[in-house]
């Protein structure tokens, strides 16, 4: 098949042709052509510089720090494998790796949700354009707003806590937050509500471009709302919905930084450490760079096996 | 000066296949000739290899004169019609007409008269502030056409440019570029895979086949002087028939037929060969000259034309595979049967409406012999059999 | 839910089935009613509680206002330097955004309509990277800014801002450069177009919807970043209105209704860029997803 770009380009390669005449015309263009294939590494420059300089170097540096103990300040001194054997030891990291998995086990109702609820803004219910608008606004609303307002809203002298004495359950009224059995599962329900938008967008648009004949076909054959449902609509969401599982994976390891920060601060205690949010306090509250960079390979480590997982997954399918 | 020449020209892309393979081809300043082939012959390739926008792997091509290989498509003095006409969607038919003329720098005032020009010829002066989007598809082909014109180039490549036009429209655009080359007299080189299109429209015709040309000439040499089986399959309407035919001092021997050999042509003995006989040069019995010979068939499909009719018939001999002469892109010989039949071939004959022709009907045909078409039996190659007498056709 | 989008026949159907109907009907739009109410109830009650006095909030938390006064908005202004701080995120987010149209738009039409060597490998790259989020990088990417002093600089802060997102937007053009008819680009050559002409006259006016959709995206994805601000412009004039509001929570822990003022200013570009361009948001994101 022909490449798009060949189209396009004269490669030089091809060798200069012999200019009959001298000026201008076809020996000109020639001339042109060869400086032509110069062109595009000079569009790419800005962007390769800034991704290197930005994304790949870092990433050699991110391992190579966290074989030292910087703080900030003056130049980074080697200790080895010190920072990843204190890791293993580390409390404070273990409780954040099982905060985050815990974030990790939601997922069936991180699914289940955006599915049901595209499954009937689909059904075009009186009013679903409204209300697609309205569950998309967390997702625009910055996570530090949502965090400091869930702050302000669950906070001991809060609206939350107010309605609750009004309705006179009163006793159950207490500072939310501030309880460490509850702090997380609170932080994950937030979390999920602040993400559902999104996955609401995107079932939905994997509805509307559902294989209808299939529908169809199955209803002929005799099948009900629910069989159609597991074994046509299902199937054909199901690319859709790894996607979603993925991105929400990674997003649980490297994304609600901003509204713990803003909500919880990790707290109370370390009720609220997530991984990421482990690698900042480590690193920028207790200025310990190298050991913190520890954590951050570690952390690479969880994207690796999460990028091994998609691609299994699309290979399995392709299969 | 338009006139352009192709020597030797080849390409191959980075995975091996070759696409077109040594295509030598002259065409003179002001003609009109058309590349026709099966899809994935070449002909597209060869006609982006002369505007440029299709490297060349070796070999020269020639515009005006001038070594125009590796030149850049804007140095060409070249213009293209697309076969989806490549419209700029988001600029008006004014626009889309004048951006080649700015970017080749040509003076203001000569855009607009140039511009003004075409439409007025094209017909769609109405239409100029108009874009793509809101045109109807023979509108678009205008301005395509329009686009080219006024660049008034030393050249006109057109890629198929009526295939994307339902069949009544296609017909009478035809008609249009016809008349707009002899107004115009400018070199035009159009590719189709339409063979009739490239009968009616091409001054000369090339046919293509593998990247290799098989044929250049005129649409009546080609037609009856085909330089091989696969141009002789692929030009004309029906398809030629073909059959393997046993040389015997008696005649020609094929399916239980034995037609004697046409006079004064001198034909190898004892071999096989391949004998086309073209369905129009199969005529009703009772309405043909006493002289040619005739044969008995028995009516399988009969097409009625209204003045003429297609009378189908089978013949007992095994169907000649000219590897799909239309289209190689076909899956296997034998897809165009519906179903299993014995290994027969199907001659088609062209015959005059004059009386009621019946299936199952035993018909007797008269075949004039003098236009029978031979060709190796191996190579494909047309043979020309030493004639004693001066040939009949022309 | 099938049963609902079915359009209901014409007789035949027996009335305690369209009773159940009808009846799943309204428990769903009840459900969501109350999910719509718990998105929408953030805005007003931080709308409601920077329009009233902290006493008054202290009384009826829940409530309405027993007074409406606009001097929390003025302090949050005036004492928390809001506006400031919106300023800062404006011009960071703004040129940010424009540095990331540029550079992803000549890194995509570089990278789908040029042939030349590691085309391939590097556009395998740039999509492998936009696999690894930022955050993994935080402490490498604050040494670069630090390295080349460029701490407490907005100019440090616009340029990380570049590169988190520009692995993203180059994929985003990519894809809609990839969908330009091959013809259109061979009728420019034959026009006579360059490199640069045709990316200017016929490349960009065709994906100009994917050009809108990779900025309202990234405004809104930057103008809502915390951590790398909070990195590279710790500094208290420097802060984008992101880290000045989540700063403030604690220096203004009782003023709830600066505070409040403070989230509400900070909501606005988001909100408007939203209700602007959500239909062009919903279609990007959508086929982002749906590939």
């Amino acid at each position: 098949m022909r490449s798009l770009a060949s189209v396009l380009s004269v490669a030089s390669s091809t060798g200069p042709a012999s200019p009959r005449r001298g000026a201008g015309g076809l020996a000109a263009g020639v001339r042109r052509g060869a400086r032509r294939s110069v062109a595009p590494l000079l569009l790419l420059l800005p962007a390769l510089v800034v991704l290197v300089g930005l994304r790949l170097v870092p990433i050699v540096d991110a391992i190579r720090l966290s074989f030292t103990n910087w703080d900030g300040f003056g130049a980074p001194r080697w200790v080895g494998l010190d920072n990843f054997k204190a890791l293993v030891h580390d409390q404070q990291f273990t409780s954040s790796l099982v905060h985050s998995v815990e974030i990790l086990l939601v997922m069936p109702i991180w699914i289940l949700v955006p599915y049901a609820i595209a499954w009937g803004l689909h059904a075009q219910i009186p009013g679903w354009r409204f209300f697609r608008l309205a569950f998309f606004i967390p997702v625009v609303i910055s996570p530090v707003v949502i965090g400091i307002y869930y702050g302000m809203a669950l906070g001991p002298e809060g609206p939350f806590n107010a309605v609750l004495h009004a309705v006179g359950l009163g006793g159950v009224a207490r500072a939310w937050l501030n309880e460490p059995a509850l702090a997380l599962p609170i932080v994950i329900a937030i979390i999920v509500w602040s993400t559902f938008g999104i996955g609401v967008l995107i079932f939905l648009s994997g509805l509307a471009s559902l294989d209808q004949d299939q529908v169809e076909a199955a209803r002929i054959d005799g099948a009900n709302g629910w069989q159609i449902q597991r074994h046509v609509v299902f199937w054909q969401l199901l690319p859709v919905i790894e996607v979603w599982a993925i991105v929400m994976m990674i997003a649980t390891f490297t994304a609600f930084f901003p509204l713990i920060f803003a909500l919880t601060n990790g707290g109370p205690g370390t009720a609220t450490y997530t991984v990421d949010f482990d690698l900042y306090q480590e690193a920028f509250t207790n200025g310990h760079l190298g050991y913190a960079s520890s954590i951050g390979v570690a952390l690479m480590l969880i994207m690796a096996v999460i990028g091994v997982l998609q691609l299994t997954l699309l290979r399995g399918r392709r299969g | 000066m338009g006139s352009i020449e192709l020597h030797e020209v080849t390409k191959t892309y980075a995975g091996g296949t070759t696409a077109v393979d040594e295509v030598s081809l002259e065409i003179a300043d002001g003609e009109f000739l058309v590349l026709v082939g099966p899809s994935g012959c070449g002909k597209s390739t060869l006609l982006r290899m002369i505007a440029g926008i299709e490297t060349v792997t070796d070999g020269r091509i020639l515009i005006g004169g001038d070594d125009a290989t590796h030149a850049q498509p804007r140095d060409r003095d070249i213009a293209m019609v697309f076969q989806n006409y490549a419209l700029y969607p988001h600029m008006t038919v004014a626009e889309n007409l004048a951006f080649g003329l700015k970017l080749h720098k040509v003076a203001k005032p000569e855009i607009e008269r140039r511009v003004a020009d075409a439409m007025r010829m094209l017909r769609l002066s109405e239409l100029e502030k108009r874009r793509p989007g809101q045109l109807s598809g023979g509108q678009r082909q205008r301005v395509a056409m329009g686009r080219a014109m006024v660049r008034e180039p030393a050249a006109f490549l057109m890629d198929e440019p009526l295939s994307n036009l339902d069949a009544k429209l296609r017909v009478a655009m035809r008609a249009e570029l016809a008349r707009l080359h002899e107004r115009l007299g400018v070199t035009t080189v159009y590719v189709t895979h339409d063979q009739v299109e490239a009968m009616t429209l091409g001054q000369r015709v090339a046919v293509l086949k593998n990247g290799v040309l098989q044929q250049v000439d005129t649409p009546q040499a080609l037609y009856h002087r085909p330089a091989n089986l696969f141009v002789a399959a692929f030009m004309g309407s029906p398809t030629i028939n073909l059959v393997a035919v046993a040389v015997e001092r008696d005649g020609l021997h094929f399916g239980g037929h034995l037609l004697p050999a046409p006079e004064g042509v001198e034909l190898p003995y004892a071999e096989h060969l391949i004998v086309g006989i073209r369905p129009t040069d199969l005529e009703l019995a009772e309405l043909a000259d006493p002289s040619w010979p005739r044969m008995s068939v028995r009516v399988e499909v009969v097409e009625n034309l209204g003045a003429e009719m297609h009378v189908l018939f089978a013949v007992d001999a095994p169907p000649v595979d000219v590897e799909s002469a239309r289209d190689p892109q076909r899956a296997s010989p034998g897809d165009e049967r519906l179903l299993a039949d014995e290994e027969r071939s199907r001659f088609t004959a062209r015959v005059a409406a004059r009386r009621r022709v019946d299936v199952g009907d035993e018909l007797e045909l008269a075949l004039d012999t003098r236009r029978l078409l031979f060709f190796d039996a191996t190579t494909g190659a047309a043979l020309r059999p030493r004639e004693r007498s001066r040939a009949v056709v022309d | 839910m099938t049963a609902v989008a079915e359009r209901a026949r014409p007789g035949g159907v027996a009335l305690s089935a369209r009773v159940g109907r009808t009846a799943k009907l309204v428990g769903v739009w009840l459900i969501f009613a109350t999910l719509a109410l718990s998105t929408l109830y953030p805005l007003v009650f931080l709308a409601l509680t920077a329009l009233r006095s902290n006493a008054d909030y202290a009384s009826n938390p829940a409530g309405f206002p027993s007074a409406w006064t606009l001097q929390q908005v003025a302090h949050a202004f005036s004492q928390a330097s809001m506006g400031r701080y919106a300023v800062n995120s404006l011009i960071v987010v703004s040129v940010a955004v424009a540095a990331l149209v540029v550079i992803s738009c000549l890194a995509a039409y570089a990278l789908t309509l040029f042939e030349f060597p590691l085309r391939r490998t590097i556009l395998v790259v740039v999509v492998a990277m936009m696999a690894l989020p930022p955050t993994v990088l935080m402490i490498p990417i604050f040494k670069v800014v630090l390295d080349l002093g460029l701490l407490n600089k907005r100019i440090g802060l616009v340029l990380v801002y570049t590169s988190l997102n520009l692995p993203v937007s180059v994929y985003l053009l990519t894809s809609y450069m990839r969908s330009i008819p091959l013809e259109l680009l061979s009728a420019a050559r034959i026009d006579g177009a360059g490199p640069l002409r045709m990316l200017w006259s016929v490349v960009i006016p065709l994906v100009r919807p994917g050009l809108l959709t990779l900025v309202t995206l990234n405004f809104l994805w930057l103008w809502n970043e915390l951590l790398f601000s909070v990195l590279i412009l710790p500094d208290q004039n420097m802060r984008t209105i992101m880290v000045g509001i989540s700063m403030t929570q604690g220096e203004f822990q009782t003023q709830i209704g600066v505070l409040a003022a403070g989230l509400l200013l900070s909501m606005i570009p988001p909100l408007l860029i939203f209700a602007l361009f959500q239909r062009d948001l919903a279609r990007g994101l959508a086929a982002g997803a749906v590939k």
